[in-house]
C-alpha cells in the first residue's frame, strides 16, 4: 500500500544522480568554509532536511507525496538562506529577502494544493486549470517570470554551499514538476505554447540581466534562470531527454561558477585591452543601446515591484 | 575636531570626509594606512573611544572576550594588576580590579552618533530612503566600476561618473530615476552638493553631519571611491570617479525616492526636526566601560610583550632556560619590531615573529640614522599592524557572521550579502583567533637620544607626514621600548616620558615596585 506512493523511473534516476553530485559538492564546500563555525551544525541539518525533501519529491508517485517533499524542501531552502543570520541582535532589517523566497515557496505550495484539489474535484474536463496551476508552481520554483526575483536575492544572501543547492537543485525542481506532469498536459497545445513562451521570455530577459551584472553571484543566478528558460522550451517541445541533459549541464555549470569564483583584480595590474572588448551591442544605435542597457540594469523594476508588497 | 560652522564649505567637508572614510582599494591591495587615521592626533585609547562612539566602529574586543582571555591565562593576573596600579593608583586597584573582572555593564549600548540625523527620515516621514537608494546606487556604481565580471560593460567609457550618467540619461528612453525632478536636475543643471542638500535637509548647519551620516551608511563604497580619487588611478576600464560625484548622484537618487514616496511637495528634513541631533564631532567623555576596556587592552598587550622583554633584559644569566617553542602566541603579524644590533635580536625568545632592522647605535651619534629608520619603519609596520588590529576587533561585529555570505562585485571588491556595502578591513580568515596587539618597537639606544629624535620629529619640520611618526609614537599607536646599550636597562615610553621597566626574567613577571 505504502509503496504505491513512490515511483521510480528514468526521470527519478536523472534527478537522483544530479542531486547526489550537487549535495556532495555543497557539503564538500561547506565543510571547507563552515566547519568550526557555529553555522556548521545548522548547515548539516538544513542539508539533511533538504535531501529528505528532495528525495521525497523526486521519488513521489502522487501529488500528495510530492507536496510533502515540496514542503520539506521549502523549509530547508529557507533555512539555507538564513543560515548565517544572527537573530540575537533582533530586528534584522534585511529579513525581507529570505522572507520573499519563503513567500514564493508558500505560493508554490498553494498552487500545488489547488492543483491537487482541482484534479480531484474538477475532473478531466478541467485539465487546463490543473495544468495552469502546475505551470505557475513550476515557474515560481524555477525562478521564471514573473516570479524571477527570488533566486538572485536568495543567492546573494546565502553562503556558497547553500547557494549551490539553491541554484542547481531547487531551481530545477520546477522542470521536474513539468516533466512529471508531462502526460497530463502533453495533449493540450495551448499549455505547451504557454510554457514555451514563458521559457522564451524568461531566457531572453535573464540573459540580458546576466550580461550587465557586475556581481558574481547574481550573474550565476541569472545564467541559471536563462538556461532554465531554455529547458522550459525544450520540455514544451517534447524533447524530454535533451531537457534532462540540459538540466544536468546547467547544474554543473552553476556549481562550477559558484565554487570557482574569479579572483579580485587590483586597479593597476593586468591589461585593460580585453576590457574594452566590443560586444555586439556596440553596433546598436546609441539611443537603443543605452535604453536596453538601462532596462537590464534596472532589472525591469522586478525587485522594486515585489519588494513593495514585502517591505519588512 | 573642527568646530561646526554655519556656512557649508563643500571642499572642506569633502576633505574631511575623505580623511574619515576607510581606505579601500580595488582588488584588496594593501592600503598602508591606519584605519583610524582621522583620530591619530588623539591618544590611542581616546581615539578608540571616539571612533566607537562617533562612527560605531567596534574598536576593542568585547568584555567577555577579554575575560575569557584572562580565564585561559593569556592575560596574566600580575600584568593586569600592574596595569591597574599604573592607571588607577595603588589605592584604587582593588576597586577597579572588581570592575574589570566582575562588573556587569549594560549590554545594550546606545547607538553611535553616526546615522542619528538621517534616522529622522524614519521617525518623521515613516520612510527610509536607503532601502530604495542603496540597491540602485550600488548596482549602477558596480556596473560603472566593474572591470571584468559583466559581459556587457558600462556603455559610456572614458568619462567621469556624472558625465557618463548624464550621457546615458540624455540618450535613453529608460531613466535611472523614477520621477522627473531629479532627472531634470541632473540633465539641465550642474547641481552643487549644497543646492541638493538645501532641498533635502534645509538647514545649513546640518549639512555636514547629514553627509557624514549618508556616506557612512555605506562606508565601503565611499571609501573605495575616495581611494580611487586619491590615487587618481583610473580603473582598468578607463572610468574615473570622485567622491563629490558619488555624493551628488546619491543625493539626486534620494530626491527621486523621496519625490516618489512623499509626493511632489515635502518639507526638508530640518523643518520638522523636534530637537537638533547631538553634534557628531563633540568630544566623547570617558566612561567607566571605556576605561575598563582600555585596561584590558593594555593587559593583553603587556602579557604578550612581557615575555619578549624578559628575554631582552640581561639581569639574569639563565634567562633562556624556561623558554620553549610551545609558547608561540597567536598575535597579529607585525606586532614586534626590533631596531638594534644582532645581539638584541639574539636575545629575543624563540617563537616570536619580529621584524628585524639592523642598527648600530655607536655609529649614529646624533640619531640621524635612527630618525630615518623610525620614519620608514613605524608608519608602514604600524599601519599593517593596526589594519590587523581593527580587522580583528571588528570580527566580533554583526558582519562577522555575514562574511560567509560574501559576493564578489566587479572584480574589485567583496560585498557582504545583506546590506550590499563593500567590506572593509582584512578577510576574517586572516584575523580569526588572533589577539589584537599594537606594534612593539624595541630600539637599542640611550633613552635620552631616542626622546630627542622623536622630539625633533614633532617640532622640527612641519609637514604632516613627518610629524605623524612622532604622533604614532607619542600617542602610543605604537609602543616604544628603549633598551640601554650598556646597562641593558629597559625603558617604556608612557605619556611622553621614558619610564623604567623592570621584568623578572625567571618568572616573566613585572615587579610592582618599579619606578612605574
Amino acid at each position: 500500500m505504502f509503496w504505491s506512493d513512490f515511483h521510480f523511473d528514468g526521470l527519478t534516476l536523472a534527478y537522483l544522480t544530479i542531486g547526489l553530485a550537487m549535495t556532495t559538492l555543497a557539503v564538500w564546500n561547506g565543510r571547507k568554509t563552515l566547519r568550526g563555525h557555529k553555522q556548521w551544525p545548522r548547515f548539516i541539518i538544513a542539508v539533511l532536511l533538504f535531501c529528505a525533501g528532495y528525495g521525497l519529491a523526486i521519488l513521489s508517485g502522487g501529488l500528495k507525496t510530492l507536496l510533502l517533499g515540496w514542503e520539506v524542501m521549502g523549509v530547508a531552502s529557507f533555512l539555507l538562506i538564513i543560515l548565517h543570520r544572527d537573530f540575537k541582535n533582533g530586528g534584522d532589517p534585511t529579513l525581507g529577502i529570505p522572507a520573499k523566497a519563503f513567500f514564493i515557496y508558500r505560493l508554490g505550495d498553494v498552487g500545488l494544493l489547488l492543483a491537487m484539489w482541482a484534479s480531484h474535484h474538477l475532473g478531466r474536463e478541467n485539465a487546463a486549470v490543473v495544468s495552469l496551476l502546475v505551470l505557475v508552481t513550476a515557474s515560481m520554483q524555477s525562478s521564471q517570470l514573473p516570479f524571477s526575483s527570488w533566486l538572485p536575492q536568495a543567492l546573494q544572501n546565502s553562503t556558497t554551499a547553500g547557494a549551490i543547492l539553491l541554484a542547481t537543485l531547487t531551481v530545477q525542481m520546477g522542470v521536474f514538476l513539468l516533466l512529471r506532469s508531462y502526460p497530463f498536459w502533453e495533449h493540450q497545445l495551448s499549455i505547451r505554447v504557454l510554457i514555451g513562451l514563458l521559457g522564451l521570455t524568461a531566457a531572453a530577459m535573464a540573459a540580458g540581466f546576466a550580461r550587465v551584472q557586475s556581481s558574481v553571484k547574481r550573474r550565476v543566478a541569472y545564467v541559471s534562470m536563462a538556461h532554465t528558460g531554455l529547458i522550459f522550451i525544450e520540455v514544451a517541445a517534447g524533447f524530454k531527454s535533451l531537457a534532462l541533459i540540459h538540466v544536468a549541464a546547467n547544474a554543473f555549470l552553476g556549481a562550477y561558477r559558484l565554487l570557482v569564483p574569479p579572483a579580485l583584480v587590483s586597479a593597476d595590474t593586468g591589461k585593460s585591452v580585453h576590457l574594452n572588448k566590443r560586444t555586439w551591442e556596440d553596433r546598436l544605435p546609441k539611443k537603443l543601446k543605452y535604453t536596453i542597457y538601462m532596462f537590464f540594469t534596472k532589472e525591469w523594476g522586478l525587485y522594486a515591484r515585489l519588494s513593495k508588497y514585502l517591505r519588512p | 575636531m573642527t568646530a561646526r560652522n554655519n556656512s557649508f564649505d563643500e571642499l572642506a567637508v569633502l576633505h574631511e570626509l575623505k580623511r574619515f572614510l576607510p581606505a579601500l582599494s580595488p582588488g584588496r591591495t594593501f592600503t598602508h594606512r591606519n584605519p583610524l587615521e582621522a583620530f591619530q592626533h588623539l591618544h590611542f585609547h581616546d581615539a578608540l573611544r571616539h571612533a566607537s562612539e562617533m562612527l560605531g566602529y567596534q574598536t576593542s574586543l568585547s568584555l567577555e572576550e577579554y575575560r575569557s582571555l584572562y580565564n585561559s591565562k593569556r592575560v596574566k593576573p600580575d600584568v593586569l594588576e600592574k596595569v591597574l596600579v599604573e592607571k588607577k593608583g595603588a589605592a584604587k586597584t582593588f576597586e577597579w580590579q572588581d570592575k574589570v573582572l566582575m562588573k556587569k555593564f549594560p549590554a545594550a549600548v546606545a547607538a553611535p552618533r553616526i546615522g542619528r540625523l538621517r534616522a529622522n527620515w524614519q521617525k518623521q516621514y515613516k520612510t527610509d530612503p536607503d532601502t530604495c537608494v542603496h540597491p540602485r546606487l550600488f548596482r549602477i556604481l558596480g556596473n560603472y566600476l566593474d572591470h571584468g565580471v559583466s559581459d556587457w560593460s558600462f556603455p559610456v567609457r572614458g568619462q567621469g561618473f556624472l558625465d557618463s550618467m548624464r550621457e546615458v540619461e540624455a540618450n535613453s528612453f529608460i531613466s535611472a530615476f523614477n520621477t522627473p525632478r531629479a532627472r531634470k536636475m541632473l540633465l539641465q543643471t550642474d547641481p552643487s552638493i549644497g543646492d541638493l542638500l538645501a532641498i533635502i535637509v534645509g538647514d545649513e548647519a546640518l549639512f555636514k553631519q547629514y553627509l557624514f551620516d549618508q556616506q557612512f551608511s555605506h562606508r565601503g563604497w565611499s571609501g573605495l571611491v575616495a581611494t580611487l580619487e586619491r590615487n587618481s588611478s583610473n580603473l582598468l576600464n578607463g572610468s574615473h570617479i570622485t567622491l563629490r560625484e558619488l555624493i551628488v548622484f546619491e543625493l539626486l537618487l534620494e530626491i527621486d525616492v523621496l519625490d516618489d514616496r512623499l509626493g511632489k511637495q515635502w518639507d526638508p528634513l530640518a523643518s520638522s526636526l523636534a530637537s537638533p541631533p547631538s553634534d557628531l564631532f563633540a568630544p566623547v567623555p570617558a566612561s567607566e566601560k571605556s576605561e575598563v576596556l582600555a585596561i584590558w587592552q593594555e593587559a593583553v598587550e603587556w602579557s604578550y610583550y612581557e615575555e619578549v622583554l624578559a628575554g631582552l633584559s640581561r639581569n639574569s644569566p639563565n634567562q633562556h632556560s624556561s623558554h620553549t617553542l610551545g609558547t608561540v602566541r597567536t598575535s597579529a603579524p607585525e606586532s614586534l619590531c626590533i631596531i638594534g644590533r644582532p645581539t638584541v635580536v639574539r636575545d629575543t625568545p624563540p617563537g616570536y615573529r619580529a621584524a628585524l632592522h639592523h642598527y648600530d647605535f655607536s655609529l649614529d651619534r646624533d640619531g640621524a640614522e635612527l630618525e630615518r629608520m623610525l620614519e620608514t619603519v613605524v608608519p608602514s609596520l604600524g599601519a599593517t599592524n593596526l589594519e590587523y588590529f581593527f580587522s580583528r576587533t571588528n570580527f566580533a561585529d554583526v558582519n562577522g557572521g555575514n562574511a560567509l555570505g560574501d559576493q564578489l562585485i566587479g572584480l574589485f571588491g567583496v560585498a557582504d550579502g545583506t546590506r550590499g556595502d563593500l567590506r572593509t578591513g582584512l578577510p576574517t580568515e586572516l584575523t580569526e583567533g588572533l589577539e589584537p596587539i599594537r606594534l612593539l618597537c624595541i630600539v637599542e639606544h640611550f633613552h635620552e637620544m631616542v626622546l630627542k629624535v622623536i622630539g625633533r620629529r614633532s617640532v622640527g619640520r612641519r609637514s604632516v607626514g613627518r610629524r605623524s611618526v612622532a604622533q604614532w609614537i607619542m600617542n602610543e599607536w605604537v609602543h616604544l621600548v628603549v633598551i640601554d646599550p650598556l646597562t641593558r636597562e629597559l625603558r617604556v615610553l608612557k605619556n611622553g616620558e621614558m619610564v623604567g621597566y623592570k621584568s623578572d626574567p625567571l618568572k616573566y613577571s613585572l615587579s610592582v615596585a618599579g619606578d612605574w
